[in-house]
């Protein structure tokens, strides 16, 4: 009896130490999401595509764009983009550094559906559709990348999916060859992709999105008669109008209008999965306990036109008192910008400090969420959202037809063509669209102030002052400063903060490379002067 | 190997039914009875002490008068041994003829004998003086000393090595950190804990269900569990039912209650706005405060019109604290049982419905089926519920941060006032809805054992538990205007319900099997230990979201609008397969060796990396047990000298890290206003993903003289981990996130002591003790560089996120000084800090940021003292660490700069008569921002502290008192927690600053003074 325990025993001992090589499969734990089953149907690039869109440029940064221009301001020094305006970005500093990786991420995720569509069996994918997919991620690459390089200049370019080691090894390329690259992209996109869509599908990539996006890339890199070609071609499409009130374009109401051509979509049902936006929490006025965190500076107010079509130096309607300057100007301005005496929520909206403004927009230095300069953005701030600030579904337009239309006279005057009757009608369209008067010639300046008061707060004045090279003439200011006032003592004072001089380097017409991506690349060279 | 392929679990399985229906014979024989009693040297009844018989397997355990019976006893002669921790070991032989009773006496003195506690070693228990690794041990009893809502709490301040850093009184949420000898990883560093036997949970165990705590320091002893045992292990055993003849029930059971502790002290009201209206004026404004208001105001005219409210003691109470355990307990030679339920209820100490309450019952029971076969049977039931307000945190923060106390509560009518400042802390904590939780325990855990009397032993043991939990966040609709001040601006507003409703639940299965075999021969004495583990957990989780209930009182997300709704789910799994293997052998009792061999695979590596191997070896001297030390060195009763080396892992990294995986909705986007499930890459897959491995080296020594009564005993070690895995950074053009990679290093070394002295003068007996430690913490390997987050930062050669910032050397006196310095600000002035330029760009900018603090506590230490005369007993446990860094932030710091807040401490600010300040000036607002820009060393503040802990008085009521009540014993006692700290940080609790925030936490520790009674029937 003794010896079955000692065999016994033994075996549970032996037992412990050899039962594991039997046991692999045990420890062979799947995920509930593992790869293996990936890019075998048709859902799997419907899914890649999604996504691909969810990587465009956002609410967010596009207004945050123009606070780094002489249209606006950070509202405060301690945010992470004040940086970019007082020349002291550098390649540590942490806003470009999120942008560069957002992109990134998108030309990633079109180049993996690019790199994995023809590994999905041919009978499990409509053929048709999948050009569309095939187009519809070659147009957003081509969004990407122009994003990138009009931020940070000479970008590396991978055109497929790279591993970590690839990508340290890559070199920058140079600007000329992005933009080769990002044209070829739209010339490709745009024939496979439908003119509209129906349904759900509505708010994807379209022919006329991928030609727009062809004249704003040409356009920005001098390529003037491409730029007019693809313009042209839009408005040859038939397709598009200005929507008759241009104040309603940027709310609930302006949604679906036929001046839209390209938008990052929103949908308040969506809050769950974050793709809702925040635009009334994050730029709407203090009066509705918003944050403001860009806000309107005076430069950009001054330059609105009087209904008159003269500057405010040269109109005789100008009435420079503070609550009179607003009165007579081109109606974008309102439709633009909240000021003093403008009517907001049922009340009229007074940032004059404390005690002239009970309101809590009355201009107070010390509380972060009141505007430096007694302005509030209004462009996109619907009141429908109100009280449900952090919940707002605004699609936030990318591309729209007074755009095109901008960027085609644009283009005809850098061609030497400013008589061109098309180039001189396409820009009144955008002029009388809001009642201002009629030019009879075109000159440069005529275009770029446009472009100024029509696209502000929509996220392009940054990379105009860029291509026009003027970022140097109209960024420097001793200080930020904002609205006009009658202080208790009878004097006339304009709110200025106080330690806000704006400086302007000539390597700020680029961002620099992050740091974090040097660190990586031996073989990446930093913009010049970083 | 053999090609035959038979599941590990059906192997399991036949094994276990060969082990336990091999045949067992009990021969019946003539038998008789011993009886007896156990006593200390004053003849007062010792219960709990155990009695066991050399030679033999039977044991038994004193009841409640100190009586034991040991029944079936073959008629023959018999060495008994009894032994209780703190009480000196007696043997007694005695004779048994069959038919007979013989009786027998034990009067046990009192002793230090640290080296006769009891430990568990993991599988096995061993007394002290036969350990040969680092270890410590406190008895349930200890702990239950000091009434705790949670263990963990309850073990601060015993053990040398073993850090308790305690965050707060939040309930149901109060574990302290519990870590063994500093930090290995940069992830997980809790210990592994192991509750009867298998894996468990320390948080939700009742203190009053404690047996003991034991801990394993070193690798050595913490070897037996491989692969997890890497940040140390500690082994919690339940209460057992003891072979007392008999049954017995006690009760018991306090009351407490609870207050916010070391509370900062705000500046009388008159002060406060009287350095407001300075800082107005310095700005170059009008004075905020006309002396007319700061006068009414100071003097309460008028509560509405001249406000003076004390934010905190609006939102704090004492609140009452209750835990109560009824136990039927005892057992004969056949079944030991000890059945118990418990019922705790905690009271948060804010002022709205806030509380954990936690019902438990356990069943532990013994079979001896036969004289070799005995079984276990553990249950388990749990119901644990608390009630958390969503604007928890928030209303605490603004009360100190944002909110002036000329800001009031209330209008007269009950509305609530935004007067002075966009915040009413009360609306924020009551108003906002709450966190419902709840969680559901079960757990079954068998164990049988078959014992031979050859020296072989064979156990099983098969553990299941089950926990679901259950979170309902529901938040109300809300809309506060000010209908005085502001009635037209929402303050706090929500205008639709948000219901979440989140299920997780959690499956675990072990499964355990183990031989021994036991042999002792001439001066030589074996114990080979071999096991057998696999374990399975499974997690699951789904949760649903709806907001837009059509009214607040629907609060289920069924009740909510459609078209607003979320869903999520997950689930994972890992599994574990171990063989294990442990010897012993000690020669002459003097010489002591173990060698432990553990190899181990987890599911959660890669594929070629899932197994590991490690080994452990220890050896021990006790050099009092050589003849020339006994012979000439008398009054030194035992001296042990230890030395183990071993190598240990750390599994506890997320699940599936080898695998490539697709995140389903991730990268959504809405087309048409349509919500479009979008997919994007997982992280990169790292296949070779595999343990974190700690290497660890410990020397120790223990000490006990004159005649036991003093003890000592130290350890130095040397912990080196490597492989800790980290996410290297990656090229952002791979627009993934990064993969993880066993790449960093880490290393911690340390030492300990603890010296105790028990004795008795008359009959007073008293005890003594004192434990001390420090651990030196550092990076020692750390690819892709320095990771700086905010005012933290990882560095090679510095601790674990070592508080980071710029070094502020003084303050400025005179403008001069302030010019010839580097420049800071365009407004730094006298009265400002002073940085130092560390790169001599001749500015200050975050290039100049250096490491200017360790947060990790140093030079930890305990001391313990009790007393017992007659009936009466008290003890006294003191707790602190003698050199931390607390970094300090926000309005702790800010008082009237932002006219929040304003603390006592802050008065001792610059001002051109006060030039030897503790703090710098106050300046207007935001331009306070030159004195803190980011973070900076002038406010790394020394956070070394004492903390009276503990305070117990007791009384035994005379027996003969407590038999006329039909009671078997009773005791009554009043305690104290948290009495008093002492600390250079007046008002800034410092065990509260959390090293994951940047400010204090402030959900205050809380002082309880509680009264109790342990009753036995």
């Amino acid at each position: 009896m003794k010896s079955r325990f000692l065999i016994l025993g033994s075996l549970v001992m032996t037992m412990s130490f050899v039962g594991c090589q039997s046991a692999d499969d045990l420890l062979g734990v799947e995920s509930p999401t593992t790869v293996n089953t990936f890019w075998t149907q048709e859902a799997d690039a419907v899914l890649f595509v999604t996504s691909t869109y969810s990587a465009l440029p956002g609410w967010f940064d596009l207004i945050s764009f123009d606070g780094m221009t002489d249209n606006g301001a950070v509202n405060r020094q301690f945010d992470n983009r004040y940086v970019y305006t007082d020349g002291t970005a550098d390649p540590q500093s942490g806003y470009a550094r999120g942008l560069w990786g957002q992109f990134y991420t998108g030309v990633a995720r079109a180049n993996t559906l690019l790199a994995n569509i023809d590994g999905i069996p041919a009978a499990k994918i409509d053929s048709t559709r999948k050009k569309r997919y095939v187009a519809e991620a070659r147009f957003l690459r081509g969004v990407f990348y122009l994003q990138l390089v009009s931020m940070f200049g000479d970008v590396p370019m991978p055109l497929k999916p790279v591993t970590d080691a690839e990508a340290r090894a890559m070199t920058n390329s140079t600007a000329t060859q992005i933009y080769d690259q990002i044209l070829a992209d739209f010339d490709a996109a745009a024939p496979a992709l439908p003119l509209s869509y129906t349904g759900n599908d509505i708010g994807r990539a379209t022919r006329g999105a991928a030609l727009a996006f062809k004249a704003r890339a040409a356009l920005y890199d001098g390529r003037y008669q491409i730029a007019a070609d693809a313009a042209k071609a839009v408005m040859d499409l038939g397709r598009y109008s200005l929507h008759t009130n241009y104040a309603a374009l940027f709310s609930y109401a302006g949604e679906n209008s036929p001046e839209i051509i390209f938008a990052h979509n929103y949908a308040k049902t969506a809050q769950a999965t974050g793709q809702n936006n925040n635009m009334f929490g994050e730029y709407g006025p203090p009066t509705n306990s918003s944050t403001g965190s860009v806000v309107p500076i005076r430069s950009l107010v001054d330059a609105y036109q009087m209904i008159d079509g003269q500057s405010i130096t040269t109109s005789p309607l100008y009435d420079p008192a503070w609550d009179k300057m607003y009165s007579n100007r081109d109606p974008r301005l309102a439709a633009t910008i909240l000021y003093p005496t403008a009517p907001w929520d049922g009340g009229i909206f007074d940032s004059r400090p404390s005690p002239l403004s009970t309101k809590p927009e009355a201009l107070n230095l010390a509380l972060a969420s009141v505007s430096v300069t007694g302005y509030n953005i209004r462009k996109y701030i619907d009141l429908t959202d109100k009280n449900d600030r952090g919940n707002g579904g605004i699609d936030f337009i990318l591309m729209r037809y007074a755009d095109v239309l901008l960027m085609y006279a644009e283009a005809k005057v850098a061609l030497g063509q400013a008589d061109d009757a098309a180039a001189l009608a396409a820009f009144n369209q955008v002029r009388t669209r809001v009642q201002m008067p009629a030019l009879t010639t075109l000159t440069q300046n005529d275009v770029r102030q446009e472009r100024r008061v029509e696209l502000a707060f929509e996220g392009l004045r940054l990379f105009d002052i860029r291509r026009w090279k003027i970022a140097e003439q109209v960024m420097p200011i001793p200080a930020v400063t904002g609205i006009d006032y009658v202080d208790a003592t009878g004097v006339k004072v304009t709110a200025a903060q106080p330690v806000s001089a704006r400086r302007f380097p000539v390597r700020a017409y680029l961002w620099p490379i992050p740091q974090s991506e040097l660190d990586l690349n031996k073989n990446l060279k930093q913009n010049p002067g970083y | 190997m053999s090609q035959i392929k038979l599941s590990v679990w059906w192997r399991l399985i036949l094994s276990t039914i060969a082990l336990l229906v091999a045949p067992s014979i009990v021969f019946a024989q003539g038998t008789g009875t011993i009886s007896g009693t156990i006593a200390d040297s004053m003849g007062v009844p010792v219960p709990n002490a155990r009695i066991t018989v050399d030679g033999a397997t039977k044991a038994t355990t004193s009841g409640s008068t100190g009586e034991f019976t040991l029944t079936g006893m073959a008629a023959g002669t018999y060495t008994l041994r009894a032994r209780l921790i703190g009480f000196r070991e007696q043997s007694q032989s005695v004779t048994v003829t069959a038919g007979q009773m013989s009786s027998v006496q034990f009067r046990l003195g009192r002793t230090a004998v640290e080296l006769e506690t009891i430990v568990s070693t993991g599988y096995a228990t061993q007394t002290k003086a036969n350990v040969t690794g680092a270890t410590e041990v406190v008895a349930g009893e200890e702990i239950t000393k000091r009434p705790v809502s949670n263990i963990t709490k309850g073990l601060q301040g015993f053990m040398p090595g073993v850090t308790v850093q305690d965050f707060g009184g939040r309930p149901g949420a109060d574990g302290a950190q519990v870590r063994i000898r500093g930090a290995t990883t940069l992830g997980n560093n809790g210990a592994l804990i192991i509750v009867d036997g298998v894996v468990g949970e320390i948080n939700n165990l009742d203190p009053l269900d404690i047996e003991s705590v034991s801990v394993l320091k070193d690798a050595a002893s913490a070897a037996i569990y491989g692969a997890r045992a890497a940040n140390g292990v500690v082994i919690i055993k339940t209460r057992r039912g003891s072979n007392t003849g008999a049954f017995k029930v006690t009760y018991d059971g306090y009351v407490a209650t609870q207050t916010a502790q070391n509370m900062p002290e705000r500046v009388d009201i008159r002060t406060e706005l009287q350095t407001v209206n300075q800082l107005y004026v310095s700005s170059n404004l009008a004075p905020k405060y006309t002396d007319g208001y700061i006068d009414s105001t100071a003097r309460g005219l008028d509560p509405f019109k001249y406000p003076n409210t004390n934010w905190l003691g609006l939102i704090y109470k004492s609140a009452p604290m209750a835990d109560q355990t009824v136990r039927l307990s005892g057992g004969n030679d056949l079944t030991q049982l000890s059945l118990s339920a418990n019922y705790f209820d905690q009271q948060g100490i804010l002022t709205t419905e806030n509380y954990y309450k936690r019902y438990t019952t356990r069943a532990n029971t013994n079979f001896n089926i036969s004289k070799r076969l005995t079984a276990q049977a553990n249950l388990m039931l749990m119901d644990e519920k608390t009630v958390r307000p969503r604007g928890e945190g928030d209303a605490e923060f603004r009360a100190i941060h944002d909110t002036p106390p000329t800001s009031l509560f209330k209008y007269p009518d009950g509305s609530y006032s935004w007067s002075k400042s966009d915040y009413n802390p009360v609306a924020l904590l009551r108003e906002q809805g709450n966190v419902k939780s709840r969680w559901i325990t079960t757990s079954i855990n068998l164990v049988g054992a078959y014992a031979l009397e050859n020296g072989f032993k064979f156990g099983a043991q098969f553990e299941g538990d089950n926990k679901d939990n259950r979170n309902l966040e529901f938040q109300p609709v809300t809309r506060f205007f000010d209908p005085v001040v502001k009635p037209t601006t929402a303050h706090m507003d929500n205008n639709r319900t948000n219901s979440i409703d989140s299920r997780n639940w959690n499956f675990n299965m072990d499964a355990q099997l183990t031989g021994e075999y036991e042999r002792s021969f001439g001066p030589h004495a074996f114990h080979l230990l071999t096991g057998y583990e696999q374990r399975q957990s499974e997690f699951d989780n789904a949760q649903a979201s709806r907001r837009g209930a059509y009214n607040n009182d629907l609060q289920l997300p069924g009740n909510g609008d459609p078209t607003l709704q979320g869903t999520g789910s997950d689930a994972s799994q890992t599994r574990i397969i171990r063989q294990f293997a442990r010897l012993n052998y000690g020669w002459n009792n003097r010489y002591l060796l173990e060698v432990d061999l553990s190899h181990d695979g987890s599911s959660r590596f890669g594929p070629s990396k899932k197994y590991g191997t490690f080994p452990s070896a220890s050896l021990a001297w006790r050099v009092s047990e050589e003849p020339f030390f006994k012979q000439h060195i008398g009054f030194i009763d035992e001296l042990k000298l230890r030395g183990s080396w071993g190598r240990l892992g750390n599994d506890r990294i997320d699940d599936y890290l080898f695998q490539e995986t697709i995140n389903l909705n991730s990268g959504n986007y809405s087309f048409n206003n349509v919500l479009s499930s979008g997919a994007t890459p997982g992280r990169i897959a790292n296949t070779n993903i595999g343990w974190e491995t700690t290497e660890q080296t410990n020397g120790g020594v223990d000490i006990e003289v004159l005649d036991h009564r003093l003890s000592f005993t130290g350890d130095v070690y040397n912990k080196q981990t490597s492989g800790v895995l980290l996410a290297v950074p990656i090229s952002a053009l791979v627009g993934r996130a990064s993969p993880t990679q066993n790449a960093a290093g880490v290393s911690n070394v340390g030492w300990e002591g603890a010296v105790n002295w028990r004795s008795e003068v008359r009959a007073v007996n008293y005890s003594v003790g004192f434990n001390i430690a420090n651990n030196k913490n550092r990076i020692t390997r750390l690819p892709g560089g320095d990771q700086i987050n905010t005012n933290s930062l990882r560095r090679v050669g510095e601790p674990i996120d070592a508080i980071f910032g710029i070094k502020a050397v003084g303050i400025f006196q005179t403008p001069e000084e302030v010019a010839a310095w580097a420049t800071q600000n365009p407004k730094t002035g006298p009265g400002d800090l002073k940085y130092k330029d560390q790169n001599g760009d001749g500015k200050i900018d975050a290039n100049d940021r250096v490491v200017i603090g360790d947060r990790f506590p140093h030079y930890t230490f305990g001391a313990n003292g009790s007393v017992q005369w007659r009936n009466f007993d008290a003890s006294v446990l003191l707790q602190g660490v003698g050199k931390q860094d607390i970094f300090l932030d926000g309005a702790l710091i800010e008082g009237p700069t932002w006219e929040n807040f304003f603390p006592t401490y802050l008065l001792d600010s610059w001002s051109p008569t006060n030039r030897d300040a503790k703090w710098p000036r106050f300046v207007y607002r935001s331009d306070h921002n030159q004195n803190a820009p980011g973070s900076n060393s002038w406010y790394v503040r020394d956070g070394k502290y004492l903390t009276l802990k503990n305070l117990n008085f007791g009384y035994t009521i005379p027996t003969h008192y407590a038999n006329w009540a039909r009671m078997s014993s009773a005791r009554v006692y009043v305690a104290g927690t948290n009495v008093y700290t002492w600390s250079p940080l007046k008002g800034l609790l410092p065990t509260e600053a959390n090293p994951g925030s940047t400010r204090a936490t402030y959900y205050f520790q809380t002082r309880n003074w509680s009264f109790g009674t342990s009753l036995g029937f």
